[in-house]
């Protein structure tokens, strides 16, 4: 009966674990690097320089001006959320917004031309929030990077384990 | 020390350094983690030597009626050492430590070699991670064993 309540403590640590680290980590970024090189448009490979804006961290962080509309403009409205005539957003939506004082949106694409960019820059670990404890390129270690990975390693070798046996029990079943 | 306690020890150490060198930073540097990794493929290596009789017989038998079990796992280990190679070759393309100059390396395409390296050893990861998922069995068959 222990073990049993071990084990499922155990599966629930890992699969809470692996998830949180999968995110910690940007495990899914990182593994679709190589195809966004090789087939997608490397200026946006690397993405924020290191990793995602943190969240009040000033770059990418959004900061309305007094009226500011906390809602990026899509292309061809101004400021308002009004349609703009085709070719005139640009121009129209670029004073309106400085006049109002426009916000800072980490990804504004298009008809964005009003507001300020923030200093996202693909490739490199420069920027960003400094690592944590020991992450420096000194002589000091760091487990909590090799945890969140070692977490997701676990998770695959259970899922491996869990799946290998349904499948033996499953063939089993089927023969008897 | 018994042949299958040392190949314990020595496969629980190639999982725990991989580990360690997913992240160039938190261990030493990636002074360390350049070495480390050279290292790590001599011990690869050896693991495959010291599985030698299983990969010839298998290889021999691929084709024939072998159990489905046996067939994943050679494929797996394929995998891995396909991706073993390819973080090696783009980690000596891109690293900072060692000259790897005289090989040759391209560097106008750096920032390929250094995705395909990260990418590809979040992939071995995975795979690694099936591996020990398959012989999970063997290890607890092995620690039964040494009580």
């Amino acid at each position: 009966m222990i073990k049993k309540i071990l084990y499922w403590l155990m599966v629930v640590v890992i699969v809470i674990g692996a998830v949180y680290s999968y995110n910690k980590v940007d495990f899914a970024r990182k593994t679709a690097m190589l195809f966004q090189t090789a087939f997608g448009d490397a200026g946006t490979m690397g993405g924020p320089a290191g990793g995602r804006p943190a969240m009040g961290g000033g770059q990418g962080q959004f900061q309305p001006g007094e009226g500011g509309s906390q809602v990026p403009p899509q292309m061809g409205q101004n400021m308002q959320g009004e349609q703009m005539p085709s070719g005139q957003s640009g121009a129209q939506g670029q004073t309106q917004m400085q006049g109002r004082g426009a916000g800072q949106f980490p990804d504004f694409q298009q008809g964005g031309e009003g507001s300020q960019r923030s200093n996202l820059q693909p490739g490199g670990r420069q920027g960003g929030p400094p690592g944590g404890m020991g992450q420096g390129p000194g002589g000091r270690i760091s487990v909590r990077e090799v945890i969140r990975y070692a977490f997701i390693f676990a998770f695959f070798v259970l899922l491996t384990y869990v799946i290998e046996k349904s499948i033996k029990r499953f063939s089993r079943s089927k023969t008897a | 020390m018994k042949l299958a306690t040392f190949k314990i020890i020595h496969n629980f150490l190639l999982a725990v350094v991989f580990l360690f060198l997913m992240d160039d930073n938190s261990f030493y540097g990636v002074g360390f983690h350049e070495w480390a990794g050279l290292i790590i493929c001599l011990f690869y290596i050896l693991h495959k030597a010291l599985n030698w009789g299983w990969i010839k017989e298998t290889t021999v038998r691929l084709f024939g009626r072998i159990p489905w079990r046996v067939r994943l796992n050679y494929i797996i280990d394929v995998l891995l050492l396909i991706g073993f190679t390819l973080i090696v070759i783009s980690g000596m393309a891109i690293s900072k430590n060692i000259d790897f100059s005289w090989v040759g390396f391209d560097q106008d395409n750096r920032m390929i070699y250094r995705s395909m390296h990260t990418s590809i050893s979040m992939l071995t990861l995975i795979i690694a991670g099936i591996h020990l998922g398959l012989h999970w069995d063997w290890v607890m068959a092995r620690f039964k064993r040494s009580k």
